[in-house]
Order: structure tokens, then sequence, then C-alpha cells
């Protein structure tokens, strides 16, 4: 099956690609797409002497906005880039794509390695991007990940794929693990608990305090 | 009981102190897991473990320690080659067999799935018969199932593990948790314990267990008394 992304790409939308088994790592980045992966640099560069090259009009002022949106210490700039550790390669990757200013960002597992606080913050910016112009495709299996953040995905099978907006679908869950939260729903559902098919905890919450209570008062 | 000791452990990379006074007993037969936010040194004091590079105090280690620091082979041997299978005993080829569930054993190792080449990996290491062993953040590439299946067969291996991550789930699996953070330890105890320490975890950017933050939501809506950390328990005490 050939793929081209371009047929996934939504204008100012985030699309998730589940399941999606390709790799971006050598493909170069330009002003159409940028390709925000997990891989690490192997240069042997300074990371000052890397953005010289990639981008003729360097400012050293965009690159530190570019750092403080995406949550990187500023001081990378001296660093060598074959040094830096998974997480920096990351948001290093999402500078490149700013400052390229890029019309298509794509991620793959960006999520990874990154703690919830840091997660959602991605989830905001990723969403406010879209709201500056940019089409993200986001490549994960970590559906919890993409929880409030994504309304279309493209789930992949071994020679098709099918568009999917549910995170419910019980699709999604044949070739990747489901996140807690749909299971724990699914689990009180199959006990004829009716609950509805949330996404949120609150929404959780709220639910299980009017099954329980309305339980009591009968 | 044997243990490993870090004490007083401290350590400086390019003039900044990644932590310094790191001291903590892992206990043969108590299984640990450290989380910490990103460039605390997690990965660091794994490497530890194996090499001395330089760091300051002092790692006691009594009993054979063995560290997984990647998912991933580099070699282009069978599994049959890298595991040494015809030097093995039959306990250890059943091991091996049942572990990886194949027949057969001619694959080469870094043409197998990322899963695949750790599972390889893991049982190199329990066929060196370690006493502790210590896991970096590589866990990722496995399902809940493969996880749980992984450190069941490390306790029935009387292995002791050493697991760092950042996945907060995984904390579940581990009856002890340390919180590194500030150039060491912030907390450590009994699992459920420190994740019942809700603020100060969320303040250093945790999220908690999906299990654990229900608990903890459901008790402040007076529904339950205590944490549940699976369906069934919780479905009984919300429906008791």
């Amino acid at each position: 099956m050939e793929i081209k992304l371009k047929d996934f790409i939504k204008p100012q939308e985030i699309v998730a690609l589940v399941n999606f088994s390709g790799s971006f790592h050598k493909f170069k980045n330009n002003s159409k797409i940028a390709y925000i992966t997990d891989s690490l640099y192997f240069q042997n560069m300074l990371v000052e002497n890397y953005f010289k090259k990639l981008i003729s009009n360097f400012s050293i002022s965009k690159f530190q906005d570019a750092c403080k949106m995406v949550l990187l210490d500023i001081r990378i700039l001296k660093a060598n880039l074959k040094n830096l550790s998974r997480t920096e390669a990351k948001r290093l990757r999402f500078v490149e794509a700013l400052l390229l200013n890029s019309e298509t960002l794509v991620f793959a597992s960006f999520e990874k390695g990154f703690y919830g606080k840091d997660q959602a913050y991605y989830q905001k910016l990723l969403l406010k991007l879209t709201k500056y112009g940019k089409n993200i495709l986001y490549v994960t299996n970590d559906i919890a990940f993409l929880f409030g953040m994504v309304k279309k995905f493209v789930l992949f099978t071994d020679n098709s794929y099918e568009w999917i907006t549910s995170y419910y679908h019980p699709k999604i869950y044949q070739s990747l693990e489901m996140p807690k939260l749909v299971s724990y729903v699914k689990y009180l559902q199959s006990q004829n608990i009716p609950i509805e098919n949330y996404i949120e905890m609150k929404e959780i919450l709220k639910a299980l305090y009017r099954l329980v209570e309305s339980r009591k008062s009968l | 009981m044997k243990k490993v000791v870090f004490q007083e452990v401290g350590f400086v990379a390019k003039n900044q102190v990644i932590f310094d006074h790191f001291s903590f007993s892992l206990y043969e037969g108590t299984n640990v897991c450290l989380v910490g936010n990103v460039g605390v040194g997690k990965t660091t004091l794994i490497k530890m473990i194996g090499e001395n590079f330089g760091y300051q105090g002092d790692i006691l280690k009594e009993g054979v320690c063995r560290t997984i620091l990647t998912n991933t082979i580099s070699s282009h041997v069978s599994i049959f080659e890298y595991l040494h299978y015809s030097s093995l005993s039959k306990v250890e080829h059943q091991l091996i067999l049942n572990y990886l569930n194949l027949k057969n054993l001619s694959y080469v190792v870094d043409e197998l799935s990322v899963p695949f080449q750790l599972k390889v990996m893991v049982l190199e290491k329990i066929l060196s018969k370690p006493k502790f062993l210590f896991i970096d953040d590589v866990l990722d590439v496995f399902s809940r199932e493969e996880k749980r299946e992984l450190f069941d067969l490390l306790k029935t291996q009387e292995i002791t593990v050493f697991y760092v991550t950042s996945n907060i789930e995984d904390t579940l699996f581990f009856p002890y948790l340390v919180v590194m953070g500030n150039h060491g330890i912030l907390m450590e105890g009994s699992t459920l314990s420190i994740l019942q320490e809700e603020k100060i975890l969320k303040r250093l950017g945790f999220s908690l267990p999906f299990f654990v933050d229900l608990s903890l939501g459901l008790k402040s809506y007076g529904l339950i008394d205590q944490i549940y950390v699976n369906e069934k328990e919780l479905m009984s005490a919300l429906w008791k």
C-alpha cells in the first residue's frame, strides 16, 4: 500500500496516525513540512553552527523565542548535537520546525519521555499552532495522549487504513493498547453500568457519583 | 539479605551538579521504581552500576548486578548464538522457549521487532544469574501485559529489580517508590502512600496513575475511603 502523507493533512487541524509503522528519520525538514521525530542527532557539531547552516538568516532572538515555546533551555545553543538527550533532541527538532515556519508539522511519538505537566503543555501548544495556521499530523500509539487534542484518526491495519472519529471505536484496540480510562468505562458497561463513552476523568467521576447516589435512593 | 547501597553519591557534568549526596539501599527481594523529571540523573544512576565514570561517593554491590539501558541489540547473529543456547541447561532452554514463545531460534536478533529484541536482551541478563537488575526507561515498547509478564518472570528467577521510568502507570507494578528531584531523593516509601501525595507530585509535573487519580476523586466525593488499583476492587467498593 502506497501512502502519501498529504492525503491525511487537514488544514489547521491535528490528525492522528495510529498503528502507523512508517519512519521519518531520513526525511529533511523544509518550509513545507517538518518532521519532529525521536531520533538523536549524530552530527559532531555545535547546535548554533547547525542552525546557522540550516537557516540563512538565523536569528538568536527568534531561536530564543522558539526555545521558550518548546520548553528548551537556550543554553543548548552551545551544546554539541551528538551529546543531546532524546528529549532535548525532540525539542530541538520542534524548534527547527518553528524556525523554518513549516506549513505542516509531523510529530512521531513526541510525547514519549515527557511527564504529565509537559505533555499537557505540548497538547495545548499543538492546538494553539493549528490556530496559527499550522497543519499537524501526529503519529502515536498512545491514545490517552490524544484525548482532548485530536478528533480525527487514521487507523492503519496491514494493508489499508480507515478514518475514525471515536476513541471508543473497537477497531483501534484490536492492534493497540486501550487507555486505562477507556478500558475502565468498557468494564463498567460490561457490568451493565449505564455509563457513556467519556474521555475525561471529571466526567467519569460525576457519572459515577450520580449512578451510586441514584442506586442508594432506590 | 544482599543489597546494593548508594552512599552519598554525587555527579557533576559540565560544571553542573546533576545530583549530590544520593543515598539509597536496594534490598534483595524488594523491587523499587524510581521516577524523576528529565535531567535529574536517572539514567546516570543506572550507568553508574555498570561503570565508574568519575562520580563521587560509593556504590557497594553485594551480588551480581546487571543493567538494561537500551531496548535494541546491534548484534547480527541468531537468537541461538546470541544466548549461547547450545551451552545451556535444559531448564534454561525451557525458560527461553517459554518466554519467547518460539520454536525456532534461528532469527537474527537485530532484525527482530524491538519488543522481541528487548525480550532476548532480558533473557541474556537472566542467564548471567544476577541478584539485581537495573532497568532504564526502555520498557515503553512493551504492553502492560508484557511488562507484567517480565516482572513476574524476574520474580520467579529471584532477581530484584530497580526500575527507572517516566510512565507513572508503571509505578503500580512496584511495592516501593522513589521520587527524585532537586539533586536527590524528594520522597520514598510504599508506592500507594507516595502516590497519595497528589499535590507534591502534581507540582513536580507528574500525573497520577489512572486508578489512583480516580480513587482520590471518588474519595473526595465521599464514595470510597481508600485507594483501589483495579476495576474489580473499585467496582465492589462502589456498589457494596
